[in-house]
Order: structure tokens, then sequence, then C-alpha cells
């Protein structure tokens, strides 16, 4: 992989993360998928449940659930990787840039909870 | 409609492999292809679309910027700094949703667009005159490291058509952050990625090479695209088997564009963004004076 001169570590670690979250949305939804084909189950409208209620189900194999899982992976992604620049960017001392990676956090904590 | 035939399910993986191509060679989320054909070729409620789409350019995003932070091509520092900017806007065009007209809001998308379309073809044409400009300031580039204005921090090198490494400085990043605000508002109401609004400015207004300022939208669109996807999934807009078969499909489109873009040079990425902005401005247009057909 070739990287930029600066910074490779970083643009490493950000690359696996957004690599290792969309494989493993991406495998969820598609087992997920398959599941929903082979039984034709739909979800009830209406919000998903809470993660608790979400992987109970998932495990009992409730294919809506599992698709549920697989999509709030791949919404939960990108925040994970302002998460990596957060830490990276403080490990390298680069603070400014890791505040400002905290206040994205923030931000898209603040919309979670407003959903 | 019933998301879970397998009939409509391959259409629909269809649908979003097309936008998935599009969204990688144009660094858009692909979000502006992808709802028209979702509301008026599958007849799916335009709620439902804007959801869809919203989780749909966050894999799309991601499957890119994967690709393009390995290469060194999306800034990371920039992207970060004006996240700050998408992300609040994302938020709130995500609560606003419900309560402005979308017509309106489609008009004034549609306005937006022509003069930005206009400015990407004038600056397509201008990209030879400009050359010796920038060639000096790359001169200056080790000068003007002893300014520690912020600017500065983000000035970055991206490798260019002929291989060589070609360092680029940052300019009136007010104008890129007020630019992304209202793209994440958009982005927020409209389930678009918002890099119809971002790459021009950033190339355009803060002089970052059209790579770089395509991959860095790309590198946001994510994370702008999550803030107002919460706000989405409180409201249970987002219908998983739709959801699914729309992003695993733009996971296999966004594969294949990025191949193709690999051998697509800046330039005609450029004419084809000006086109492409003038389509959708079209297309905005119409819907916004004659209603939702």
């Amino acid at each position: 992989m070739k990287t930029a001169p600066s910074q490779p570590r970083l643009t490493t670690w950000v690359h696996w993360t957004l690599s290792g979250g969309v494989a493993l949305s991406g495998s969820t939804l598609l087992a997920g998928l398959v599941m929903t084909l082979a039984t034709g189950r739909h979800a009830a409208p209406g919000p998903p449940p809470d993660w608790q209620s979400l992987f109970t189900q998932a495990l009992s194999g409730d294919p809506p659930a599992l698709l549920f899982i697989g999509l709030l992976l791949l919404v939960g992604t990108p925040v994970l990787r302002v998460f990596v620049l957060a830490v990276g960017w403080f490990i390298e001392r680069e603070h400014s840039f890791a505040v400002i990676a905290l206040v994205v956090l923030a931000l898209l904590v603040s919309s979670a909870l407003l959903g | 409609m019933n998301y879970t035939s397998p009939l409509n399910v391959g259409w629909l993986v269809l649908a979003g492999a097309g936008t998935g191509v599009l969204g990688a060679l144009l660094g858009t989320g692909g979000g502006v292809f992808l709802i028209p054909i979702l509301v008026l070729g599958f007849g799916i409620p335009i709620h439902y679309a804007i959801a869809t789409s919203i989780v749909s350019v966050i894999a799309t995003s991601s499957a890119v910027a994967a690709t393009n932070v390995g290469r060194g091509t999306a800034n990371m520092r920039l992207g970060m700094t004006l996240e700050c900017a998408t992300t609040l806007g994302a938020i709130l065009g995500g609560i606003v949703a419900g309560i402005l007209s979308p017509r309106l809001l489609e008009g004034l998308f549609a306005l937006v667009l022509v003069p930005t379309a206009f400015l990407m073809w004038k600056g397509r044409i201008e990209t030879a005159a400009t050359a010796p400009r920038q060639a000096g300031a790359n001169v200056e580039l080790h000068s003007a490291a002893r300014f520690s204005s912020w600017s500065r921090k983000l000035d970055a090198v991206i490798i260019d058509d002929t291989g060589k490494p070609r360092p680029y400085q940052v300019h009136r990043l007010w104008a890129g952050l007020l630019v992304s605000l209202v793209a994440g508002t958009f982005s927020g109401l409209l389930g678009v990625g918002g890099g119809v609004f971002k790459v021009p400015a950033l190339h355009l207004l803060c002089d970052v090479p059209m790579k770089a300022a395509a991959a860095t939208s790309n590198f946001m669109i994510g994370v702008t695209a999550a803030a107002s996807a919460f706000l989405y999934f409180g409201r249970g807009e987002v219908r998983p088997a739709l959801t699914a078969s729309i992003v695993l499909g733009v996971l296999a489109g966004s594969w294949i564009g990025l191949l193709i873009n690999q051998r697509t040079k800046s330039r005609p990425l450029q004419k084809a963004f000006a086109l492409l902005l003038l389509l959708v401005a079209v297309q905005m247009a119409v819907r916004s004076t004659f209603g939702r057909i």
C-alpha cells in the first residue's frame, strides 16, 4: 500500500478502521439479506430496538435484527474513524487536531442521543 | 413495495451498484442519483429514500475513503477541520427536515448548483493558465512553514497524474467551513452526500487540487451522513431490507468505480462534474416547479 510521506502510521490505522468496518458490516448485511430472502420476514415499522434486544433477536435467527446490526455497524464505522484519529493525533502530540476530532465526536454522540 | 422479494432485492442491488460507481468516480456519495431512482423508479416514499441514501453514502464514503487515505490522496487534517461544520450542519438539517418544504429546498438546491457548475467548467479551462501560479506556490511552501496559521497546518502533498509529489497550500479556510456547513445541512435535509458543494469549493475557493478535493470530500461524507443517520434511525425511516440491498450494491459499485477512477485524469473528472451539476440542477428545478412526479 502506497502512503503519503506524512503520518503513515495514522493513515494505516484509518485505512484499516474503514476497511474493517465496511467488511464487518457488509458481511453482516449479506448474511442478513440471505436470511431475509430465505424466510421472507419483514421488519416491524419503527426504529430499531435497543442493542440487547437486537443481539438476542439476531442470535435467535431474526433477519431484520441482523440487518439492523449490520446497518448500525456501518453507521458506526466513520464514528470509530473519528475516535481513531483523535487518539492518533493525541499520541503524535498534534493536540489541536485531537481536540478538533473530539469536537466532531461530541457532535456525533449528541446526534445519537437525539435519535 | 415488498422489499424482501428476490426480484425487487435484485433490482435494488443493481440500483445501488450504479450509484456506487458514480459516487466513486465523482467524489460524491451518489445520493443525487439514488433518491430519484428510488422515488421515481421504485415508488418508494421520499422519507424512506432519503434515509436509505443517507446510510448508503456512508458505505460509499467508507469504502472509497479507505483506499484514498491509503494512497495519501485525502487530506485528513483538512477533512476533520471541515467536519466540525458539516456535522453541525447535518444535525441541523436532520432536525429541520420535517419543518421546511422540500420543494423550497429543491429550488434553492438548483439555484446554487447552476453557478457552481459554471465555475467548475471555468476552472477546467483555466487549469493551464493557473499552473505557473501553482508552481510558484510550491516553491513558497518551505518559507511559508514559519507561519503558524491554522491553514498552514493543513498544507499537504498529493501524487499528481505524472506520479510526482505535488505540495499544495490550503487558502481561504473560512470559505471551506462556510460551504461545508451548507453542504452538511443539505446532506441532513435531502440525503445527499454534499460532495457537489464541497468538491468545487475546495478546488476553486481553497486551491486544493481536484483529486485531493474529491478524496477529502469523500473522506468527510461518511461522518456527515452518520450525524444525520442517527436521527433517521430514531424516526424509524431506515427500512433494513431496502437499505441493506442498496448498501451491498453500493459497496460493489464503489469498488468498480475505484478501478475506473485509477485511469481517470483530473481534467475529464472536472468536466464530467460540471455537467453532472447542471443535470442535477435541471432535475431539482423541475421537481421544485412542477411538484413531485
